[in-house]
């Protein structure tokens, strides 16, 4: 009796916790393609100095008043992603068993170290610079 | 012209040298390492396609002798 419900319990918490993990999984990858799709306007934003990358991992708008770009578009773009990265940044922390801040900062730092020259980045001391 | 057993005498000694590396120290690499891991993976696809990063060159993968 005692094992019987032991296996019960046990199968109980194992199809609970596998939707939620293949759920996650799925998040991540759709994440992914939004991110993919997005890539381009933000590369084209970067490029005209409009966007920036911040000390934490995410976009900063820095001049929105460039000829031909829409503030309104550029908003909506930096907000998509960075509810975006702050997302991956938080399942990618948990995956590796860090926080959320470790894991924005390291990708910040990444991105410092590989963006193309002209790019406009952030110091960790706050202060903002053109690579 | 210096004798052939005081050149070997630096490998002899060099096996009696022990570097510690501090636990804390070791502990923040394997972290650092994870991080990059778990960064890499992600965003390493995205980064290759972007305009705006530009990705170090990996090393060449080693090629099978004969």
């Amino acid at each position: 009796m005692k094992k019987a419900t032991t296996f019960l319990l046990f199968a109980c918490a194992l199809f609970t916790a596998l939707p939620v993990t293949v759920r996650a999984e799925e998040d991540l990858g759709s994440i992914k393609t939004r991110m993919s799709l997005r890539l381009a306007k933000i590369d084209e934003l970067k490029s005209k100095g409009v966007l920036g990358e911040n000390n934490v991992g995410l976009l900063e708008v820095r001049n929105a008043a460039v000829p031909g770009v829409n503030a309104t578009e550029v908003s909506a773009v930096v907000g998509d992603e960075n509810k975006d990265r702050q997302v991956v940044y938080a399942a990618l922390a948990k995956k590796a068993n860090v926080s959320y801040e470790q894991m924005s900062k390291a990708r910040a730092k990444a991105i410092a170290a590989n963006s193309v020259p002209g790019v406009w980045l952030q110091k960790e001391t706050g202060e903002w610079y053109k690579k | 012209m210096p004798r052939p057993s005081l050149l070997l005498l630096p490998l002899l000694l060099g096996g009696c040298i022990q570097i510690n590396i501090p636990n804390e120290f070791k502990g923040e690499l394997t972290v650092n390492l994870r991080v990059a891991k778990e960064l890499d993976g992600f965003f390493g696809d995205l980064d290759q396609k972007s305009k705006t990063i530009n990705l170090p060159p990996e090393a060449p993968a080693p090629t099978a002798k004969p």
